[in-house]
């Protein structure tokens, strides 16, 4: 299968669904468009576990306790520090003097450490790029950032990123899209409602807290 | 330079089926809505989610002298400094605190500050200057009018969002205010959804369990 094929068969899907197989009446490209925007709208709606192919790790050394992000970057989900793998705790800039040492802070609650550290998305200085700040280890321990990517852009010679079963729900947004264009709001609304309840069916798969197994009984 | 930025125009011209600029003639008028669609996001959405609009204004410290200009893109501040030291905000309304006030003494090592007139003042302290100290104001930024030649600041996942706002303004604008409702509507939802991702301290994420067998059979 070459590059772009699982795309151009989701093309083709999108084409017969609306009934329009000739480029005259829906250019490619138009569908292009839209199946890259609805990626990014799944992104945001599908929970992490459900898309296991767009989470991604990055490992390196720190600069001045800063971690540049990847270029690839969407969101954060965790940063470990240093060869022990410490998890760095997650804090809001608005409370960064509650951290002892920070900004004049001498409450004792949180001592950023080697063993405790914390981290924050922020420029470090006027001017300068925001990246992650992690307080407490050394200024250029190792680190592992978990991470979810931004998709890449689909086409006829780049396929998408996603799984299949994500795929589908990429077709139907796509289509949702096209109703809305032509007008027929009340059509692609009810797309839309299929599209948003294929992502409830996939996300409850994934609930937090619950696993995917059971007891003999 | 702006290939994001036409690209959103594209989208939203594909959206209102009007690719050939017959009922909106001029980009300028997207642009408009698209840039406040922007500035909208930087409002709904939590903090968190906005880091690309995150930034820093530092200032060197004059000798007596207490208020500061704000940056002109200030939109909201998330903390100040006052020579590394987090300053207390506080209301003009209750300045009088500072002065009445025993527990609330404000001073070099405890500052306290107030935004007003567009600046950022350290009420209750002479400022001295030793070297080349600052103050530091860390603050979410207005983001610049979307044009072709000014690409928006927030990332391409939140483009489809700002789209969908432009959208509902393109309805509004032609006063089909049901189909504009269906648009803002779909905004909203989408806030939310971003919202979720970060809001609360529990992050956004699963392991896999059973799907409750009402969402099977295809209720909500």
């Amino acid at each position: 299968m070459a590059a772009g094929d699982i795309t151009k068969a989701m093309r083709d899907r999108v084409r017969a669904t609306l009934g329009e197989y000739s480029q005259q009446g829906v250019g490619d490209a138009e569908i292009y468009l839209h199946m890259n925007r609805a990626g990014y709208d799944v992104g945001w709606r599908l929970a992490d576990a459900a898309i296991p192919e767009m989470t991604k790790r990055a490992t390196g050394s720190m600069t001045s306790n800063q971690i540049t992000l990847p270029s690839d970057f969407w969101r954060e989900r965790v940063v470990y520090i240093g060869s022990a793998l410490v998890m760095a705790k997650w804090w809001p800039i608005s409370q960064l003097d509650a951290l002892y040492g920070i900004q004049g802070s001498t409450s004792t609650v949180h001592v950023p450490s080697a063993t405790e550290p914390y981290a924050y998305i922020w420029p470090a200085a006027e001017s300068a790029a925001v990246k992650i700040n992690v307080l407490g280890p050394a200024a250029t321990a190792t680190y592992e950032l978990y991470y979810q990517i931004k998709p890449t852009d689909m086409s006829a010679s780049v396929d998408p990123v996603y799984s299949t079963t994500t795929c589908d729900a990429i077709v139907m947004f796509t289509v949702a899209r096209f109703r809305e264009q032509a007008k027929n709001f009340p059509e692609s609304e009810r797309v839309f409602r299929q599209y948003r309840e294929k992502c409830m069916v996939t996300n409850s798969r994934f609930a937090p807290g619950k696993r995917y197994e059971g007891a003999p009984g | 330079m702006g290939a994001l930025a036409t690209a959103m125009v594209a989208a939203v011209r594909q959206r209102i089926a009007d690719q050939g600029a017959t009922n909106i003639k001029t980009d300028t008028t997207l642009y408009r809505f698209l840039s406040e669609g922007q500035r909208r996001l930087a409002e709904d959405l939590s903090d968190a989610a906005l880091y690309p609009l995150a930034k820093i204004d530092s200032t060197v410290i004059q000798a007596a002298v207490a208020a500061y200009d704000l940056p002109a893109d200030f939109l909201r501040e998330n903390l100040v400094l006052y020579k590394g030291i987090r300053s207390r905000r506080w209301e003009t309304v209750d300045e009088d605190a500072l002065r009445r006030n025993a527990q609330l003494t404000p001073s070099e090592t405890v500052p306290f500050h107030i935004i007003w007139g567009n600046q950022v003042r350290f009420p209750r302290i002479v400022p001295t200057q030793t070297g080349a100290e600052t103050i530091e104001v860390w603050y979410y930024c207005i983001p610049p009018e979307i044009s072709a030649s000014q690409e928006p600041l927030l990332l391409v996942p939140y483009h489809n969002t700002i789209e969908t706002f432009a959208v509902a303004r393109c309805f509004e604008m032609w006063e089909d205010y049901d189909v504009a409702a269906i648009e803002q509507a779909h905004y909203l939802e989408e806030c939310l959804l971003i919202n979720s991702r970060y809001s609360g301290k529990v992050a956004f994420d699963g392991v896999p369990n059973d799907p409750r067998l009402e969402i099977l059979a295809g209720g909500q």
